[in-house]
């Protein structure tokens, strides 16, 4: 599947902060978060978003699998990252959320709108 | 309820900044460990107590009125317990518009926070102070998530 991967990184310099990963697999891209979305979090990952959604990806995943936490500020950004990919023809997913993450995810309705599944796999499938 | 006495671990003041945020982010941590709270119960009290903390930071607070937060935790009857008290301009989050789940995001955007926190808490009330505000964030220990 894999024809070129590229890899970034974002540490914060706070080690409490999110951390973002970024790869590219051809027109795949995928956005791993690790730690805490809090406050700061959600404001590192929004300027962290700006550039990338400026691209107008056509395929967009969340790797949640090391989100710890979410609250309403970073739910936000993932409302915002979706309805712009939307909005430039693409489609975006966020999947392998924790239970309690997951359990927030459904609370705010993100579920109802855009994919959210357990697995990779299934989450590239949904945005086929 | 009756709150814990001021100047003990279950309690903390701070200054009505965003910037206090990361001290009572620790502070929920050390009673959460401290009192061996569930998962659902910890992720709950804290999303809740961010939401109405930035409130009270961005709206209680505006214009330099209000000096302080105080933070009072407790475990009463099978509940989490914190009581969050200031000295701020009235402001009852309670009443606030909730958007509803089905309607389209950017409805749903604005005031998202308070609906997640109404959600997860067991109870969360608010009660006007001669000078300020409180507010009382309630989560059952047992509960598991709705």
């Amino acid at each position: 599947m894999a024809k070129r991967r590229l890899e970034a990184d974002y540490r914060n310099s706070d080690p409490t902060m999110i951390q973002i990963k970024e790869a590219t697999f051809s027109e795949l891209l995928v956005i791993s978060l690790i730690g805490s979305l809090d406050p700061d979090g959600a404001l590192a990952l929004k300027a962290y978003m700006q550039p990338v959604l400026a691209r107008e990806p056509k395929k967009l995943l969340f790797d949640l699998s090391q989100l710890d936490y979410t609250g309403s500020a970073g739910l936000r950004e993932f409302f915002l990252a979706a309805k712009t990919v939307g909005r430039s023809g693409g489609k975006m997913a966020a999947f392998g959320m924790r239970k309690e993450v997951a359990h927030v995810f459904d609370l705010a309705g993100f579920a109802t709108t855009y994919p959210t599944p357990p697995t990779l796999a299934e989450a590239i499938e949904a945005l086929a | 309820m009756s709150r814990p006495p001021f100047g003990t671990d279950n309690h903390i003041r701070v200054l009505p900044k965003r910037e206090s945020w990361a001290m009572i982010d620790q502070w929920l941590v050390d009673q959460s460990s401290a009192h061996h709270l569930p998962e659902p119960c910890a992720y709950a009290l804290r999303l809740a107590l961010e939401e109405l903390f930035l409130n009270t930071v961005s709206y209680g607070c505006c214009n330099n009125v209000g000096t302080f937060i105080d933070l009072f935790f407790q475990i009463e009857d099978g509940h989490a317990l914190i009581v969050i008290e200031d000295d701020a301009h009235p402001f009852n989050p309670l009443t606030a518009p909730v958007p509803c789940p089905e309607d389209p995001p950017k409805e749903r955007e604005g005031g998202l926070g308070l609906l997640l926190a109404r959600k997860m808490l067991t109870a969360l009330d608010y009660v006007p102070l001669a000078k300020g505000n409180r507010l009382i964030i309630k989560k059952q220990l047992g509960q598991t998530p709705s």
